[in-house]
């Protein structure tokens, strides 16, 4: 278990269903060191409460609760209530019925018990992954922001530019007319810029107006 | 002999009601031909004796009257004239009655000569001739027909002789008177020997029919006499032959009596030993399917132990991995391990205990005590809860006071799972409402009496009967052995000296509505205190 690999949870709410008093206290237990906050419910009327009173990432739901059913709260919560949170469901048994029903719903994923914590929490992470990408993209488009508040604000513009315009194949095609006149900037800015790259082996010149950019000399941030 | 032998070898093909209608036939014909014969005879007597009056005697008669009126009237009125002794005209008289008379007494005499006969007799006359008497009587009446026409012309004569005569007296011409006189009585003398001719012709013709009618009336005799003795001959014989035939029919059945009591006695050898081995290979086939039924209800507890086991192993599992984590988080405090290992203790003590519970349910060794009905049925409900549950069947145990039984544990549980099991199966099939079944347990004074009613609906009439016969199943073959109510009532009536019993009833099942649904009830009645008849046997 790689701890480093699970930090990322740290930030999500997560909502455990399971109605035998034993299991969730074992597992919440456990899940309570990965997650900001888990709610520990043995009913879905429980856990309609939880819903309506915190925001919640993910759902880990038992399908066989007592006198209730896991598939149907989910849909009932997915149908009638219009919220959408991605699932996980628990279940003892292997039953098409109802592997069928959860794959109907689109639940993200489909446990069988005995419980592994690890396979639930890689789980939870593939589950949680847009979520995380989402906040990285969100995070680093803020440090390019105040990157460019603190340096040259065309310099930011010209690297924009050159990312924006790669092909598949990681290739610029571009002269530098082209570039000064799309960015609006001076040729010297221009050239200067396309130096200390090359410099740095980030962008090769293969011909004229053509440049491959090369990701794997870019330095790693501290 | 070869006649005989010939005789019993067409009966031997021939039936028995066949052989005593050929005898019956025999002798009805026999008797019908002699009847006929008897008959026949009869009335061929009768023409014979017809004959000889009508034929023979009259016209004798008539005859003599003839000659007698020639003789006397004529001859002597003639006689009369000559001496003078009668006047003519008195002579005439008598002489014209006496022509009529004569006349009269003729046409008598032919019309009995010609006299037919006619009818049966003359029938059976000729019949006895054409059959019997191959000799005819030799025709004599050539010479009685020339005496007849002999005498009509003498008569004649004596009439115009005698018209001569009145005449002649009549002019008195004696001489001439004389001389026809003489000439007449020489005719009438003439007339009269014809006539005795012609009687004694007839005389003669009435012995000689004598002498046939003799001829017929021995033969028939004859013939009768050889018909009966025929006849008696005959039935005797085949009598006889039917008896035989019988004795022999008798015989060949004693054979075949014999014969069919030897087969029917192996038979019934073989049956026996054939029943002995069938009841061994049915004891054998009996105790195949305890073992099968006790082998069912392993399977279907084995799947309730998995169950009850899931649950704690998925905690323990919980457990031993939130050592890991919390060790790699740092938070592996010697609190939390306290916690989890009394946690973990717990759990591993109530699937211990549960195990236990299934393994003395299955236990082998049978042992009679004293136990608590309530906690049989607590514990069969708890075996069960599992499927119960997963089928959303609710239970409901009204217990009354609790009580003491004493015999095996294992067998009541084993019925009282049986039941549940069959009330949820049937309803499982039910589709919607409440599904429920009930357990009452009310002591009598004598039994304790449990009723397991479930409102699936009730059992079809049609199979009311059959429930509690070995193999007799509604369920699917994968599902149903048709033995769970057979080995059931097999327990409860032989190991708990009990009844168990079956129908359908109206039952309020205790629901917010309160209608009658349609249930069944099964009804066990296990007597109480058994114990010293149990520990007899």
């Amino acid at each position: 278990m790689n701890r480093r690999d699970f930090d990322v949870l740290n930030g999500f709410n997560i909502l455990y269903i399971e109605d035998e008093a034993d299991l969730l206290k074992h597992t919440t237990a456990v899940l309570e060191d990965f997650a900001k906050n888990i709610f520990s419910v043995q009913t879905c009327d429980e856990a309609l409460k939880v819903l309506d009173e915190n925001h919640i990432d993910v759902i880990i739901s038992d399908i066989l609760l007592k006198n209730e059913n896991g598939i149907e709260f989910l849909r009932h919560l997915k149908d009638d209530l219009n919220i959408t949170i991605p699932a996980i469901l628990t279940t003892a048994h292997t039953d098409t019925e109802h592997l069928l029903d959860a794959i109907k719903l689109k639940v993200e994923n489909y446990i069988i018990k005995p419980i592994n914590i690890k396979e639930l929490l890689n789980s939870l992470h593939d589950v949680l992954m847009p979520k995380i990408q989402q906040r990285e993209i969100d995070r680093s488009y803020n440090i390019i922001k105040t990157i460019s508040a603190v340096t040259d604000g065309k310099q930011v513009d010209i690297i924009r530019f050159i990312i924006k315009n790669l092909d598949d194949e990681n290739i610029l095609k571009y002269s530098y007319t082209d570039i000064m006149e799309k960015v609006e900037v001076s040729k010297p800015t221009v050239i200067k810029l396309f130096k200390s790259l090359s410099d740095q082996g980030i962008l090769t010149k293969i011909q004229n107006a053509k440049y491959l950019f090369d990701e794997t000399k870019l330095p790693i941030p501290e | 002999m070869e006649f005989y032998n010939l005789v019993n070898k067409i009966l031997d093909r021939v039936e028995f009601s066949n052989k005593t209608k050929i005898l019956i036939a025999i002798i009805a014909i026999s008797m019908i031909t002699i009847g006929f014969l008897m008959m026949i005879s009869i009335f061929a007597l009768k023409f014979d004796y017809e004959t000889l009056y009508q034929k023979r005697t009259i016209p004798q008669v008539g005859l003599e009257e003839i000659k007698d009126i020639y003789t006397v009237n004529i001859y002597d009125t003639l006689y009369d004239i000559k001496e003078n002794n009668i006047d003519a005209q008195n002579a005439a008289e008598v002489i014209s009655l006496a022509k009529q008379i004569i006349k009269a007494q003729w046409q008598n005499y032919n019309d009995s000569v010609h006299y037919k006969i006619g009818g049966l007799p003359e029938f059976a006359s000729n019949w006895l001739n054409f059959f019997l008497l191959s000799e005819n009587l030799p025709q004599k009446n050539y010479y009685q027909k020339g005496l007849i026409f002999k005498v009509e012309e003498k008569m004649r004569r004596v009439d115009t002789q005698s018209s001569k005569i009145i005449d002649l007296l009549k002019q008195k011409n004696s001489y001439e008177t004389n001389n026809a006189l003489n000439e007449i009585f020489l005719e009438i003398n003439s007339i009269n020997i014809y006539l005795s001719s012609l009687i004694t012709s007839h005389l003669k013709k009435a012995v000689a029919e004598k002498n046939r009618n003799d001829r017929i009336f021995k033969t028939s005799i004859y013939m009768l006499f050889l018909l009966i003795g025929l006849v008696f001959f005959l039935s005797i014989i085949i009598s006889l032959i039917l008896i035989n035939n019988f004795k022999e029919l008798n015989k060949t059945l004693e054979v075949k009596v014999n014969e069919k009591t030897k087969a029917l006695r192996f038979l019934n050898n073989s049956l026996e030993r054939k029943i002995k081995t069938e009841v061994v290979n049915s004891r054998k086939k009996d105790q195949i399917m305890f073992q099968q039924a006790r082998l069912a209800s392993l399977g279907e507890m084995l799947q309730n132990i998995a169950h009850q086991w899931r649950q704690p192993l998925g905690a323990l599992t919980m457990i031993i991995q939130s050592f890991q984590s919390k060790f790699l988080s740092g938070k592996l405090t010697e609190e939390f391990i306290d916690s989890r290992v009394e946690d973990a203790g717990v759990l591993a003590k109530n699937m211990s205990e549960t195990l236990e519970d299934f393994r003395t349910f299955f236990d082998p060794n049978k042992s009679h005590k004293s136990f608590s009905i309530n906690k049989v049925i607590d514990k069969s409900i708890d075996l069960t809860k599992y499927q119960l549950e997963k089928e959303g069947v609710d239970v409901v145990f009204k217990m009354s006071e609790d009580i003491e039984i004493y015999g095996f544990e294992n067998e009541l549980t084993h019925v009282i799972l049986n039941l549940i099991n069959n009330s949820k199966d049937a309803l499982i099939e039910k589709e919607k409402g409440q599904k429920q079944i009930r357990i009452i347990v009310k002591p009598t004074q004598n039994s304790v009496i449990i009723n397991v009613i479930d409102n699936a609906g009730g059992i079809k009439s049609d199979i009311m009967a059959k429930v509690f016969d070995p193999y007799f199943t509604t369920k699917h073959k994968s599902v149903g052995t048709g033995i769970g109510l057979y080995m059931s009532k097999q327990m409860v009536e032989k190991h708990m000296n009990g009844k168990i019993d079956c129908k359908n009833i109206k039952y309020k099942m205790g629901m917010e509505k309160s209608e009658l649904c349609s249930c069944a009830m099964f009804t066990i009645e296990i007597p109480k205190g058994l114990k010293a008849n149990n520990e007899q046997t």
